[in-house]
């Protein structure tokens, strides 16, 4: 294999090398990866509440959200929102979200783990919301499995008002700050309203693969330090 | 090589006569171009984008190769394989190694064009392993055993009724008789059974919309969760990337995020977008143990500097498809290759060869709708006509088009002959109209059309009159 790496290598240089040399390409691929070029930042999340921009794109993609104060009463929020749509009162709750110390009303079972597609209802925490199209920035970890926001029907995010940024940009700002070690998580999830498709006849129907209906519990306080 | 069969005129007035055909085209034309066009009026610095976009893939193929030593060092560093490949089957027998070796029967699919370029799935099953498409639209192709008919929306050729028919031919375990008129029926259905084909799978496979060099990670963009469930729960994840598809950090992938989907289907942003870095990490409570990126060349090293440089800055997006006169006329199999419409039109010559795929730069009419809607400003009427330079100076064009054009050359060289050839052909135009319709070669072009009316003198001589 190392002949193919060699020879595709071999390829590209020639039209490259026309330009500017193989150090300078590297010196400036190098000072490129190191300090990311930034780009312009949408005026639709300039000088506005980043909280209520974060909802209402999210409700425009199919989301629905609730907002509570404080971390007490999310247990309440997300039961009344199951049995407001007649939803089955249990939950599987990311691991994570057991360090947070909250109380869930007596009629909704929850338990903590991962999935093997058996749970009708998935909790998760986001790691951050993104004001400009109302996204979801989750993270796979030792407490945050991944398929519990993929095989659920009902896919639960509970996401902090303070972690609510303006861009995209902002989002890798605050995941790259909070990063454990030198690695990105295995997956980051961008979550932007339910799963959806409009393979047949151009239809747009939801709830292909993934979740039927996504709700995002905003919570205006940070959960205590475990 | 890339595989391309056409033989585009004839295609295309058989796809002119389909009936289901054409009402799934104007569906799809209908959709797409409002859908963009709302999705870049709500961004008012659309454009800057497009502008920025544009930037950040001239920056990479600049420094491709810089940037690709740094996307697979990162790739290791995260605990990943990266498998070169100079041709599609070296990718194909790069991926059937990975399979096997890991005793793989079973591999569920997301979504991948460079998949459909390399004919894996034909491959892998001729090999022992049954892929499982799980894109829907790919799944429904797969089932018609046909080649998807655009970059984005795989079946949108396909009528609902012909769903129906292929769930009904491939689901024999549920009852015959349950009805599949409504789409959402279909919907359930296709769930259930890819559901139980997710958890099953021995490994997945995926495409790449963007591999970032910054983390060593790719990124894949999905409305369905497909992609999510191909990679997440096997125990393999591979991925199957074109080398041009990286880019240097996460910023530049948000950049060229804001102008993909908007461009494609009109979404703000499709309902998935993954990234993903190296196999789970020791602690992680699932995905999957490995991950392999197969990087493969298949030509476009050699597109670096050339006429068709530019095509290298495409994201796949299919705006150009959707906003074509002539891909919403005659769809997308006409083409006979798996990328259709402007920018398949300019790639399949590149990848397949010219003498293959000789029909398709013609297969335009130049009005220049995809330039104008390229979200990193492509110039694929610029690059079609290039590509019918190559063909004539390769000689693949007809004998009538060459003759015709030996005629217009021989004219055009001498100003008073052409002169007064237009002269009287303004004339003519102006009296005789119906005349036209006697010539040889023009009569099947004006059964359906007619030249406007002339005033009868040429524009030189309204010029040299007003001036």
């Amino acid at each position: 294999m190392s002949d193919a790496r060699a020879d595709i290598f071999a390829r590209l240089r020639p039209a490259l090398e026309a330009a500017k040399p193989l150090a300078a390409r590297r010196a400036a691929a190098a000072a490129r990866v190191a300090l990311p070029l930034r780009s312009l930042a949408p005026a639709r999340v300039q000088n506005v509440d980043l909280v209520e921009t974060f909802r209402t794109r999210a409700h425009e993609v199919g989301a629905t959200t609730a907002r509570v104060t404080t971390m007490a009463e999310l247990g309440g929020a997300v039961a009344d929102y199951l049995r407001e749509r007649n939803l089955p009162q249990t939950a599987k709750a990311s691991p994570e979200l057991a360090d947070w110390n909250l109380s869930w009303p007596a009629t909704l079972a929850v338990a903590h783990g991962g999935t093997v597609g058996d749970d009708p209802v998935g909790i998760a925490a986001a790691r951050a919301g993104i004001a400009e199209t109302g996204t979801l920035m989750l993270a796979s970890g030792a407490k945050s499995p991944t398929k519990l926001n993929f095989l659920p029907e009902t896919h639960i995010v509970v996401l902090c008002a303070g972690r609510i940024v303006g861009t995209y940009e902002q989002a890798w700002d605050y995941l790259r700050k909070n990063l454990e070690g030198p690695l990105l998580p295995r997956t980051v999830n961008w979550i932007t309203g339910p799963s959806r498709t409009a393979d047949i006849e151009q239809t747009l129907l939801v709830g292909v693969h993934g979740p039927k209906r996504i709700h995002i519990v905003i919570v205006d306080e940070e959960p205590a330090a475990p | 090589m890339m595989h391309v069969t056409t033989d585009f005129p004839a295609a295309a007035h058989e796809a002119l006569g389909d009936k289901s055909l054409q009402a799934a085209l104007a569906r799809m034309r209908q959709g797409f171009v409002s859908g963009r066009a709302s999705a870049v009026a709500r961004l008012p610095e659309f454009d800057a984008y497009r502008d920025a976009a544009r930037a950040i893939r001239d920056h990479t193929l600049a420094h491709l190769d810089a940037y690709l030593e740094i996307f697979e060092a990162n790739v290791k560093a995260a605990g990943g394989q990266v498998h070169w490949c100079r041709d599609g089957a070296e990718a194909r027998e790069t991926i059937l190694r990975i399979l096997q070796s890991r005793g793989a029967k079973t591999i569920a699919k997301g979504k991948s064009m460079v998949g459909e370029e390399i004919e894996l799935n034909a491959y892998l099953e001729a090999n022992g392993v049954r892929p499982v498409e799980t894109d829907l639209g790919e799944y429904i192709i797969q089932l018609r055993r046909e080649t998807p008919s655009h970059i984005i929306a795989p079946a949108t050729h396909v009528s609902k009724a012909q769903v129906a028919d292929a769930f009904r031919a491939a689901h024999t375990l549920l009852p015959a008789d349950r009805s599949l008129a409504e789409a959402d029926t279909l919907l359930a259905e296709a769930r259930a059974i890819l559901r139980e084909e997710f958890l099953n799978a021995d490994a997945g496979m995926t495409g790449a919309n963007f591999l970032i060099a910054e983390t060593g990670t790719s990124v894949i963009v999905t409305n369905e969760g497909n992609g999510d469930l191909s990679q997440t729960v096997p125990r393999t994840h591979i991925v199957l990337a074109g080398i041009e598809k990286v880019v240097p950090t996460l910023d530049d992938a948000a950049v060229l995020l804001r102008v993909l989907a908007r461009s494609a289907t009109g979404q703000e942003i499709s309902s998935y977008t993954t990234f993903s870095t190296g196999p789970a990490r020791k602690d992680d409570l699932d995905g999957p143990g490995e991950y392999h990126v197969v990087m493969l060349d298949n030509g476009r090293s050699a597109l670096l500097g050339s006429a068709f440089h530019d095509m290298l800055r495409c994201i796949r997006c299919g705006a150009c498809l959707n906003h074509c006169p002539v891909y919403g006329a005659v769809g997308g199999h006409a083409y006979g290759s798996v990328y259709p419409g402007p920018m398949g039109s300019v790639l399949s010559p590149a990848l397949a060869g010219i003498a293959a795929a000789k029909h398709l730069p013609h297969a335009s009419s130049l009005c220049g709708a995809c330039e104008q809607v390229c979200p990193v400003r492509i110039p694929l009427p610029k690059m079609l006509r290039a590509w019918r330079d190559v063909s004539f100076d390769r000689g693949l064009v007809t004998l009538r088009s060459r003759l015709g054009l030996a005629v217009w050359t021989f004219a055009a060289r001498r100003p008073a002959l052409y002169r007064l050839a237009t002269a009287l052909t303004a004339k003519t135009l102006q009296k005789h109209r119906a005349w036209f319709r006697l010539v040889p070669g023009l009569s099947g072009w004006l059964a359906t059309r007619d030249f406007p009316a002339s005033s009868g003198r040429t524009f030189m001589a309204e010029w040299k009159a007003r001036r």
